[in-house]
């Protein structure tokens, strides 16, 4: 994308006004609101995220005629609060995106900035490794994995870092070589600085930057994923509630009893577009 | 470019390789095939002809070895639920997918490119906000979630449209408005980027005191910067589309390659899997080829580099 | 209750105004269709057969080779297709089909008089050679028949004349009518001749013929033009379609894309009937669920006392009344109704916590002990639910019990090699032999076998296969059943509530209690 030599007043509003932007705050307080809901989940909800009351099936929501604010978001098809399991549920999205960024932004960043860094054949065997996965869309592999191991919120985690690694290492390859030449790192060597210490104060934190901005994107895309693989049945180990399963659990009463998909639904929504925020507000930050 | 065509088709066989080999190990690192394939009250000794005459009786380097062999007379093995050839399965099931995403993208393109050249050009204005408000709840959704609402809605509530299945040109509409929401948000907003940055350039503002017309300025060279970005965002989310297309294909039962991928690993179904996979990590690399020459083709400076 | 009223005035409206769009689209105008049909019927015949009858199953058929396929779903589209020699009505009778009598001739043969005047979909006329033909197909190891092993007695088939044939065993085989009646669909000699492939066309005898098969997306059979001698079709054309999502089965009835969908989740069942037009049909299930108790693993198991015990602990009204909200019918057996040796006069386990903490003190179990009880996840109707309830009230008891919930794939593994202390299962059979007895029997061990050990049982078991009189065999079972609910292998539940639905339009159909769809009468109005 090309960018602006010179910003124009009006009639644009130009985006590079402040150095963070409001969406990026508003993308954190969504982002860290769920994570805040997620880590106090134990104590907000208000009943286990697997206690069943049949008797309780299907209770609609508190303000519709039937509800009770006991069950603010109603109840599902075995009587368990739609409220605790939602914030339950948010432990699992949140560690998910937060973890298998973690790992698969680590993982990319030492293998590209690797590659970049050493260069020959080190360089060559990442770089066909890259070249190999990237040739094949991520979200298949990881339903495919998913389906063939079982269920397993760390197997979800890896798989998933397993499956993003080489957007960031393409990246981190990249700013390296770039970087690697640039004046400070050869004066640097020069001086007789060991490898390690330039790599570190050096190298990593100019290819930082843009690394992040990656993990944004790549934080939305995770948590889709994830909400998709619940949804396939091929998430988390039930009873623990994921929002992507609990769309679709609710789907066999869908038409009476639509809070049980139109809640987790929505909660995915909002947190992803946290994480959009989150991403959109880095990358206007130039 | 022909040295390129070969290493890029060399490039090809490494990732076909290392698929099928992935593929293999998963689907015998799951478990057992053969008690998934067979009922539970079959006799043990039928259970035990059954997995000799499947083949699955041989260590599995063997069986590897066996497939390399088939595969390269073109025989991808026969399914084990179905027990027809595996490819044949395989592409029957494909032009479903092909249909989907091809309308997808029809829509995509269409919607989303006059769209973002359009509030590009006014940037700022109230119509930019609201539109770029919408194309941001879009592709923050849930392609699962939508269609299930889109379901509820058209199909069972107002009894417009079917709910799933491929059985007239009607059952197209779900599934594809399901995944072109995602898609034509996201290009709408590549396009408006785009387009409201190379607005602000110089020589846009020398061109328009010159007294160039507003649409040959936005038509010019508005638009191909939009499709140069449109094309390397479309490229990069074809991953995204295929595995989008798995769940959409499972939510509206479509018949297309990945619910039969989902249905095969859901049954262990192995040379199933592995032809699903085989066939579309094919056609994923041949379709990054074919984006990759257009890449070449719209963007001028990297035509120059090549041949430089 | 006032929501649903105000939900259906809602669709009373837009039905009308949708209809017309949704009828047109697939097709079935059928007012004019069945003028037409009645007014150029020639006098005193059946009218011909009208509309198109669109079936919405769980899953697809495997293969169209008869032979090959195993599921529920895939029987009920080859019996559109194909005959076997033997029936079951809808309580699970044998009934005569392409055989109209069936005797015993000596220890070791059965005779079979055939059904004449009928004639494969290709102009073969069926007669004594297609019946020897096919049943040494059925047994050919080169196919792949995972219930091939259920005519293994059989020793060959003799052509007595064109519709009669003696078959000969290894051995008295008493069960072989209960075989024919499930297995061995009849095939052509175009198809046992290697002529035709029967994976890609399928040719037999049935009311229905072969018209096209797209694997995971629909299977159209329309009406053989020879009348079938159950009664020519009423229906012009099937079409089956595979969904695998409760919910959008739900979804197509109520839009009319589908006239007759299975299986229904019992969750479901309100708001079907509130709607109009749609019937709900429940029925006893063939097959019982209960929980498998492993003597050779938990030592403790292998006192028949302890295990009376976890019966008398195990509240299964409630159960039934809350886990199956009703939906279930309980189980005062060893095996169900529909099953010979069924016996209603055995007197159910009343709940008794008292009575199972004695019997526990009794073996010597006063301070109770450890178990874990396995349960796969979505597998059986509310599996994992009915065994956290389960688990809960052994525990108190004494019998300290956790739930292990697993993936099929490994829960399989663990039944078949014995590992799992106890678990959640659903026992299937028509037959007896084949499925539900052999997990008694110590010396034959069948899946769900996990230790128990009677001689008496043994011997029962293995006699009554060879007991070629049909009311002593069945006394046999009756007294193995006895045994057998008194030394409880098993902790004994219920047998689940099986629930079809389907358009008012549908008649002429009943569902039989093994689950199988076989069509029949059925006709759409």
């Amino acid at each position: 994308m090309i960018t602006a030599a010179k910003p124009v007043p009006a009639p644009v509003r130009p985006a590079t006004r402040r150095r963070w932007p409001g969406q990026f705050h508003a993308g954190l307080a969504i982002v860290g609101t769920v994570l805040l809901l997620a880590v106090l989940a134990p104590h907000l909800s208000p009943h286990g995220f697997a206690d069943q009351d049949l008797l309780r099936s299907l209770q609609p929501p508190a303000w519709v005629a039937g509800g009770d604010w006991a069950y603010p978001l109603g109840t599902d098809r075995l009587g368990r609060d739609l409220f605790s399991r939602l914030l339950f549920g948010a432990r699992v999205s949140i560690a998910v995106a937060l973890l298998s960024v973690a790992l698969g932004g680590g993982l990319g960043t030492v293998f590209g900035l690797t590659a970049g860094y050493t260069g020959r054949w080190v360089d060559r065997i990442i770089s066909r490794l890259i070249d190999v996965q990237l040739s094949f869309p991520p979200v298949f592999i990881a339903i495919a994995v998913m389906a063939a191991l079982g269920q397993s919120l760390v197997k979800l985690i890896l798989v998933l870092a397993l499956v993003t690694w080489v957007q960031y290492a393409r990246i981190a390859r990249a700013t390296t070589l770039s970087v690697r030449e640039r004046e400070f790192v050869l004066a640097a060597r020069a001086l007789g600085a060991e490898e390690g210490r330039v790599v570190l104060r050096h190298v990593l934190p100019s290819i930082l930057p843009p690394l992040l901005v990656v993990a944004a994107v790549n934080m939305s895309n995770v948590i889709l994923a994830e909400a998709a693989l619940s949804f396939l049945g091929l998430g988390i180990q039930p009873p623990t509630p994921a929002w992507g399963s609990m769309v679709s659990e609710g789907r066999a009463v869908q038409s009476l009893a639509w809070w049980n998909t139109v809640f987790p639904g929505m909660a995915i929504a909002i947190l992803v577009i946290g994480a959009n925020l989150l991403s959109d507000g880095l990358q206007r930050r130039r | 470019m022909g040295r390129f065509l070969i290493q890029r088709l060399v490039h090809l066989v490494w990732v076909l390789l290392a698929v099928s080999i992935l593929v293999f190990l998963l689907i015998h690192m799951s478990g057992d095939p053969i008690r998934l394939l067979t009922p539970l009250d079959a006799k043990p000794e039928d259970v035990e002809r059954v997995r000799a005459l499947y083949g699955l009786d041989q260590p599995i380097p063997v069986q590897y070895v066996r497939f390399l062999r088939g595969a390269l007379r073109g025989d991808l093995g026969e399914s084990f639920r179905y027990q027809r050839p595996a490819f044949e399965l395989v592409m029957q099931r494909l032009p479903a997918t092909a249909l989907l995403a091809l309308v997808t993208l029809g829509l995509t393109i269409t919607v989303g490119i006059p769209v973002g050249l359009w509030i590009g050009a006014r940037a700022g204005h109230a119509v930019d906000w609201v539109i770029s408000l919408v194309t941001f709840v879009f592709i923050s959704l849930p392609s699962f979630w939508l269609g299930v609402l889109l379901i509820l809605l058209f199909a069972d509530r107002l009894r417009l449209l079917p709910a799933s299945g491929f059985e007239s040109p009607a059952h197209l509409v779900l599934p594809c408005l399901t995944l072109s929401i995602y898609t034509s948000g996201l290009i709408t907003r590549i396009v408006r980027a785009d387009v409201s940055d190379v607005l602000r350039q110089d020589f846009i503002r020398t061109a328009r005191a010159k007294g160039v017309g507003e649409r040959t300025v936005l038509g010019h060279h508005a638009l191909r910067n939009a499709l140069i970005s449109t094309v390397t965002v479309l490229g990069l989310q074809l991953g995204n589309l295929l595995g989008g297309s798995v769940v959409v294909e499972s939510v509206f039962a479509w018949p297309g390659v990945g619910w039969l991928m989902l249905q095969g690993i859901q049954t262990r179904d192995l040379p199933l899997v592995r032809a699903v996979v085989l066939v579309v990590g094919t056609a994923f690399v041949l379709i990054n080829l074919i984006v990759d020459m257009l890449y070449l083709y719209l963007d001028p400076r990297i035509r120059y580099d090549h041949s430089g | 209750m006032t929501r649903r009223q105000r939900h259906d005035d809602r669709y009373t409206r837009r039905d009308l105004l949708q209809r017309a769009a949704i009828l047109a689209g697939t097709g079935v105008a059928l007012d004019l269709w069945s003028l037409r049909a009645h007014v150029l019927a020639a006098p005193g015949t059946r009218p011909a057969p009208i509309g198109n009858l669109l079936i919405v199953q769980g899953v697809d058929a495997e293969s169209l080779d008869p032979h090959v396929t195993t599921s529920g779903a895939s029987k009920g589209m080859m019996w559109a297709m194909y005959d076997k020699l033997l029936e079951r009505s809808a309580d699970m009778k044998i009934i005569p089909w392409l055989a109209t009598q069936w005797r015993v001739v000596g220890e070791t043969t059965w005779e079979l008089k055939l059904r004449d005047n009928v004639y494969f979909h290709n102009g073969e006329k069926f007669g004594a050679e297609h019946v020897r033909d096919t049943i040494m197909r059925f047994k050919n190891p080169g196919i792949r028949n995972v219930y091939a092993g259920q005519l293994r007695p059989v020793r060959d088939v003799q052509i007595v004349n064109p519709l009669t044939v003696r078959i000969h065993t290894d051995g008295p085989f008493a069960l072989l009518a209960e075989v024919l009646s499930i297995y061995c669909e009849i095939l052509p000699k175009a198809i046992t001749g290697g002529e035709v492939d029967p994976t890609r066309r399928a040719i037999g005898t049935g009311p229905y013929k072969f018209t096209e098969w797209l694997p995971g997306q629909r299977m159209v059979m329309d009406f053989a033009e020879r009348p079938h001698f159950s009664g020519q079709p009423r229906v012009r054309r099937l079409v089956w379609r595979p969904v695998s999502e409760a919910a959008t089965r739900l979804v197509e009835l109520k839009t009319g894309a589908a006239h007759l969908i299975t299986p229904v989740d019992p969750i479901q069942v309100p708001e079907l009937e509130a709607t109009k037009n749609v019937d709900v049909i429940a029925f006893r299930q063939l097959s019982s669920q209960i929980v498998v108790l492993n003597s050779l693993k938990v030592r403790q198991f292998q006192d028949a006392r302890v295990r009376q015990a976890l019966n008398h602990a195990t509240d299964v009204d409630t159960l039934i009344r809350t886990v199956m909200r009703g939906a279930a019918y309980r189980l005062g057996s060893a095996f169900g109704p529909g099953i010979p040796g069924y016996d209603d006069a055995l007197r159910p386990y009343a709940f008794e916590p008292d009575r199972a903490r004695q019997l526990l003190s009794e073996a010597g179990f006063r301070d109770g002990f450890e178990v874990t009880l396995f349960s796969p996840e979505g597998r059986y109707l509310n599996d994992r639910l009915a065994s956290e309830a389960i688990a809960a009230m052994w525990t108190r008891v004494g019998v300290r019990t956790r739930v292990q919930v697993m993936d099929w794939s490994p829960f399989v593994q663990g039944v078949l090699g014995k590992t799992h202390d106890a678990f959640f299962f659903q026992q299937v059979g028509v037959l007896l032999d084949a499925t539900v007895s052999i997990n008694f029997d110590s010396e034959r061990k069948g899946a769900a076998w996990q230790g128990y050990h009677n001689e008496e049982a043994n011997r029962l078991i293995q006699d009554a296969v060879k007991t070629m009189d049909a009311g002593r065999r069945n006394d046999m079972y009756k007294r193995l059943n006895q045994i057998v609910y008194r030394e409880s292998p098993w902790v004994f539940l219920w047998n689940q509530q099986g629930v079809y639905a389907k358009q008012k339009r549908v008649a002429g159909w009943t569902p039989h209690v093994d689950g199988i769809i076989r069509l029949g009468d059925i006709s759409l109005s």
